[in-house]
């Protein structure tokens, strides 16, 4: 198995974790870790895609991707931490449901 | 690829072939401090942490060098891996390690210099992104033979908005107003700013009480503390 490829199914598989604890887990810590890992996996796969077998240069073009999806998620991971600490402090559970369609949009953007 | 300025492909593709790119992940990361910020301060949250002088005296060899650090990396940048955001980070950690120590930078920076500080990075990306609109050419399409200096002056002062957003960030809130740190000291009788007594570390009960008046005789002072470790040590001698 060539290292480009373990690399692959790594980031899918942490993906596809990240996933699963968004959807099954009800505390919004869980969920907004969960979101990191599954979105530390779609840039392990795009890092993975970028490289290239033939030993030229990779696609600078993923990378620099993946460089702005970091970025986007430490913002975005910020600003649900605060938000969900505050939601914690209040007691209002009411706005988890907003919360997380709030939180889906760097992945998809990330996953772009 | 020779047109681009820089000789790195990351930062090429970066700053001159996808710069809205760039700069809009500039504009969405103040806008989460922004957003941290619209939340306003909670009651419950401390208002900051004692000063630790032990963890102050090893930031002054280490933010130096943070700092060098940081500019290496922007300087990098143009032909290696490196690069405002990798300067930023550095810069973000040194931020934090100072909040750390009792000592944020919101404490002894104006606000409009913060705030300054803050767009900075996204105002300059935008002007010198304009400035090729006067010389008939398109928005980013720097001049000829510039692109490098335009370049590195973008990531220079990206790289100084994002630290201070990276260390800002994790405040979890809109950074203490005046009054609020005056009553947070009074309540916890803590020195918050100047004189602390030496070996006064922040103590967690400062943190877990927030405002409400802190117990002092519910810490053993540093002495019983002492003894304690002391007492506890040759028990652990005898198990073994």
């Amino acid at each position: 198995m060539s290292a480009d490829l373990l690399y692959g199914i790594t980031g899918l598989m942490l993906f596809c974790l990240g996933l699963a604890a968004l959807f099954t887990r009800a505390e919004m810590l869980r969920k907004i870790l969960a979101l990191n890992i599954g979105g530390s996996g779609i840039f392990l796969l795009m890092i993975s895609i970028a490289y290239d077998p033939t030993g030229g240069e990779p696609d600078s073009v993923l990378h620099a991707l993946v460089l702005t999806g970091i970025v986007i998620t430490v913002s975005i991971t910020g600003f649900a931490l605060a938000l969900a600490g505050r939601e914690q402090e209040t007691g209002d559970g009411g706005q988890g449901a907003e919360e997380q369609e709030e939180q889906e949009e760097p992945g998809g953007e990330s996953s772009r | 690829m020779p047109q681009s300025g820089v000789t790195n492909q990351v930062t090429a593709v970066l700053l001159n072939f996808r710069s809205f790119d760039t700069l809009l992940e500039l504009a969405v990361l103040l806008l989460a401090v922004v957003g941290v910020w619209s939340l306003g301060r909670s009651a419950g949250a401390p208002a900051g942490v004692a000063v630790n002088p032990i963890l102050l005296t090893m930031l002054r060899g280490i933010l130096p060098l943070a700092i060098l650090i940081a500019g290496y990396l922007v300087w990098l940048g143009e032909h290696a891996p490196g690069g405002a955001f990798q300067g930023g980070a550095v810069l973000g950690a040194a931020g934090i390690l100072l909040a750390l120590a009792g000592r944020p930078l919101p404490d002894f920076c104006p606000p409009w210099l913060l705030r300054a500080t803050l767009s900075g990075g996204l105002l300059v990306f935008l002007g010198l992104a304009a400035v090729p609109l006067g010389l008939d050419r398109f928005f980013f399409q720097y001049p000829v033979g510039w692109a490098g200096a335009f370049i590195l002056a973008i990531e220079a002062a990206a790289a100084i908005s994002i630290g201070l957003a990276l260390c800002l960030l994790p405040d979890g809130g809109a950074p203490a107003t005046v009054q609020q740190q005056r009553r947070f000291g009074k309540a916890a009788g803590l020195a918050h700013k100047g004189s602390a007594a030496p070996g006064c570390f922040p103590e967690p009960a400062a943190l877990l009480n927030g405002c409400e008046p802190l117990n002092q005789q519910a810490i053993a002072p540093p002495d019983e503390q002492l003894q304690a470790s002391k007492r506890r040590l040759p028990a652990a001698g005898q198990q073994r």
